[in-house]
């Protein structure tokens, strides 16, 4: 009798030979599939799509990523729905392994390959493309100078050729058309037309995201060398070091020749932002943007993320576990579980009146600097497992509140009010009404 | 008469330190960052210097201050895991700091620590069961035969599984690492236990479960802590007592209630309104530290923390300030606090000092000058003679091989 506990009890953990070169199989399959998808030559028609909203910049519909791993499908993102307003700071919150990083990296496509893959759904992203003639190749706006009679004609240099026109960032400038790309249909060769460009990305580790063999000045010239075409080589630097001093470095010139272990955390950190801000992105992505730094040098990088948005005039998505990073820099908050969203609304709608039992749970069980209380809320149990998720609602085992309801089928979205929306049962009924019942003390 | 009173305020003494489990008293660590020709250190690091504190029993001090301020290099120290540079520590009114190895080997079960990464802090090599009663065996702390029973015992207080006994750390996750490196620390049924930045690792949900239990587990077994965080929220929530540190020394120190509330030194103030609190309508304060932290190889002269002070004063960049009791139980470095009188002696103090350091400098350089002056005698010698040349190669303005015949010549 022991003896069969013991060989269930071991079964649950491990995987037996058959069944793991099945699983081998089915993921050699699926990689290869997805690969080939990300490969294949298409024209610029078949990923452009329509916005929901104008106002967005961003778009995530039902968006599913996968890794295929050895010991199963981890179903990382499983069907992500927010979108990023133009202008705003949308902050994503939750713990480590619910989805957060990768819901990014899916947006810059830079999920590990190949087991990591986008399966379905969409991302919608408001870009900037270069216009195409036929041959497909990018059509140069000419300089043009105006004679004495008012004919328009285009500027020649020395050797007879026509002058491109330059443009704000120092390079050549070309015919754009503006639209909506579907990011997760793209094929790679067409995403590096927008990836550092049109969105760029903050990395969470400064001390690892900066290569140590080259010097941060040739670091910031790689970018602006590969996205910004037409751009001499004093342009570059010029721009570099314009870009070291709007994150308040306080002597360009000399971090520009430095290399990154000569800088500490704080200063790498806003030689990361440096880089992300060189080709005047419409969005940042910043994952983690502080948490490997101290309380102090955190306040000065969320300072400066503040003043460059309204500088650039741009969006944020920033991804933290720091609910109070969140409350100060976001206008709009999404909290995710398990890879999927579970509520979602504006700043006070999170923090004034939380309603997802998880959501509320968090917020009780991070002690405050001018709050006090006996004993920390927590909340049981821990995170299920990635592999094998069950079909209804993720956070039922660890909920207090759970209600028969709970155990059919995961939880749709329900508007609460125009911006504030939760999935869970608990607010089917209430729909419209504002229930402060189980809002922060 | 005065004989007779000897042993009672011995009494007194040790009665007062009975209380005080740990009692530390300029406690200082160097590292040799540079080392001469004879393997003498030129240069040290002061990670942790002059730090002074007693800790009650049954009380938690917190240690905060920014990452490169030396408060794990100070709890490492505390247990002796470092060799202390200076200073005394007094366990239990006993000075360990002066035994020899050995002899601590003894007492080591009643100083325990928790490592910050849960993840790095455990053997892949050894079971659960084995990696929490290794110390224990070996310190005679059960006897063989209850050993099995006394690690299920503290694997429960611990709120691990039985069934857990015989599996190996890569099968749990940071929550339950961090409990199985708690399990192991308790294991030895320790007094007092160093946790070195024991949630900072740990998602916010798990976080409170660890912070809950540790507080469990004082109350239960009477546990003192000390708790090293950068987390002032986490500190707050489960000290007594908190000390500030700043570039290796303690720059503020005072129960829980008197440094949050009453605030005393500018760093103090800065790392506090620092702290983003979640809630969106909260408009903070905040006084953004200009810079990053000086080295701590280098650290500037004077008060250290005065090149990013606000209220920086001419004073402070001249001399250090005292650590002093400002009001009572609160101690503070720092010069806004100080009298006229007190300020005058500091300065003139520090006259002095530069005086002396002036005067060594120039006897010092007095040396090299004269040195110099014989070197430069000899250099001009040299140079007259070969002006001279010169001078006969510029009358003629001709190539070298005159030259050397010229001077065959003058021969």
């Amino acid at each position: 009798m022991a003896d069969k506990s013991k060989k269930e009890e071991i079964k649950k953990h491990y995987i037996s030979a058959s069944e793991s070169r099945k699983i081998a199989k089915e993921n050699s399959k699926a990689i290869n599939y997805y690969e080939k998808q990300k490969k294949r030559k298409v024209n610029v028609d078949e990923f452009t799509t329509q916005m929901k909203d104008d106002k967005n910049i961003v778009e995530f519909e039902d968006l599913h990523t996968y890794f295929f791993s050895d010991a199963g499908t981890v179903k990382a993102v499983n069907g992500v729905t927010f979108s990023v307003p133009a202008g705003s700071t949308v902050g994503v919150v939750g713990e480590s392994g619910c989805g957060k990083s990768v819901t990014s990296l899916s947006l810059m496509q830079l999920v590990q390959a190949p087991s990591g893959q986008i399966v379905s759904g969409s991302i919608r992203f408001k870009a900037d493309l270069f216009k195409r003639d036929g041959r497909g190749r990018k059509i140069p706006v000419y300089e043009k100078t105006t004679d004495a009679e008012g004919n328009e004609t285009v500027k020649l240099d020395e050797k007879g050729k026509p002058v491109i026109k330059k443009n704000a960032l120092g390079g050549n400038t070309y015919e754009m058309e503006s639209k909506v790309v579907d990011i997760a249909k793209m094929p790679t060769e067409a995403m590096r037309s927008i990836r550092g460009r049109e969105i760029a990305m903050i990395f969470q580790e400064p001390m690892t995201s900066l290569n140590p063999v080259f010097t941060i000045g040739n670091q910031l010239n790689e970018v602006g060398k590969l996205h910004i075409e037409g751009i001499s080589k004093e342009k570059v630097k010029e721009r570099s070091i314009e870009m070291l001093k709007l994150v308040g470095i306080a002597d360009p010139e000399s971090v520009y020749k430095k290399y990154p272990h000569e800088l500490s955390g704080g200063m790498r950190q806003r030689v990361m932002i440096a880089i992300a801000l060189l080709c005047n992105p419409k969005l940042i992505v910043a994952d983690e943007p502080t948490t490997a730094l101290d309380v102090t040098i955190q306040a000065q990088i969320l300072d400066l993320l503040r003043d460059i948005k309204t500088k650039i005039n741009g969006s944020i998505m920033l991804i933290t576990h720091d609910l109070g990073v969140v409350a100060e820099m976001a206008d709009y908050v999404v909290v995710m579980y398990a890879g999927k969203v579970i509520e979602m609304g504006t700043a006070e709608d999170i923090f004034d009146n939380p309603m997802h039992p998880y959501t509320i749970g968090l917020q009780k069980s991070k002690p405050t600097v001018d709050g006090e209380v006996d004993k920390l809320y927590c909340i049981p149990g821990y995170v299920p497992n990635p592999i094998n998720m069950p079909d209804y609602c993720y956070f039922r085992d660890r909920c207090e509140k759970c209600t028969e309801k709970c155990s059919g089928e995961y939880p749709a979205f329900i508007k609460v009010s125009d911006t504030h929306s939760v999935a869970c049962y608990l607010y089917e009924n209430k729909t419209g009404g504002k229930t402060k019942k189980n809002g922060r003390k | 008469m005065a004989e007779n009173n000897i042993p009672t305020v011995l009494e007194a003494a040790a009665d007062e330190q009975n209380t005080a489990l740990l009692k530390v008293e300029n406690l200082c660590k160097h590292f040799p960052v540079q080392t001469n020709f004879f393997g003498k250190p030129v240069k040290v690091l002061k990670a942790v210097d002059n730090v002074s504190f007693t800790l009650e029993k049954g009380k938690t001090l917190g240690i905060v201050g920014e990452s490169g301020c030396g408060k794990t290099t100070m709890g490492r120290t505390i247990l002796r895991l470092y060799d202390i540079t200076g200073g005394d520590i007094y366990f239990k009114g006993q000075n360990v700091s002066a035994l020899k190895e050995r002899e601590f080997n003894k007492l080591r079960p009643n100083m325990q620590m928790i490592f910050q990464d849960p993840y790095a802090s455990l053997s892949p090599r050894l079971t659960v069961g084995e990696i929490i009663g290794e110390a224990a065996l070996q310190h005679g702390i059960v006897e063989k035969s209850k050993y099995h029973d006394y690690i299920l015992q503290i694997m429960d207080m611990c709120g691990l599984q039985p069934h857990y006994f015989e599996r190996y750390p890569h099968e749990f996750s940071g929550g339950q690492r961090q409990r199985i490196c708690i399990a192991r620390a308790l294991a030895l049924k320790p007094e007092l236990v160093v946790c070195d930045e024991p949630v900072s690792a740990l998602d916010v949900s798990i976080q409170a479960q660890i912070i809950n239990m540790l507080i469990e587990l004082r109350k239960t077994l009477g546990l003192t802590y000390i708790f090293i965080s950068h987390d002032l929220s986490v500190v707050k929530h489960i000290s007594d007592s908190v000390g500030v540190m700043y570039l290796g020394s303690m720059v503020e120190y005072g129960t829980k209630e008197d440094i949050f509330n009453n605030t005393l030194h500018p760093y103090t103030r800065a790392l506090f309104s620092a702290v983003p609190v979640p809630n969106p309508h909260v408009k903070m304060n905040r006084i953004i530290l200009k810079g990053d932290i000086p080295s701590p190889v280098n650290p500037p002269r004077g008060c250290k923390f005065h090149t990013r002070c606000e209220n920086c004063m001419d004073i402070c960049s001249r001399v250090a300030p005292l650590y002093k009791e400002i009001e009572k139980g609160h101690f503070c470095a720092c010069h806004l606090y100080n009298t006229a009188e007190e300020t005058a002696a500091l300065l003139e103090q520090a006259e002095e000092d530069e005086k002396n350091r002036i005067e060594t400098e120039n006897s010092k350089k007095s040396f090299k000058t004269v040195c110099n002056s014989a070197i430069n005698k000899i250099k001009c010698k040299f140079a007259a003679k070969s002006n001279k040349t010169n001078k006969d190669d510029n009358g003629e303005k001709t190539a070298e091989n005159t030259v050397e015949e010229n001077n065959a010549a003058e021969e």
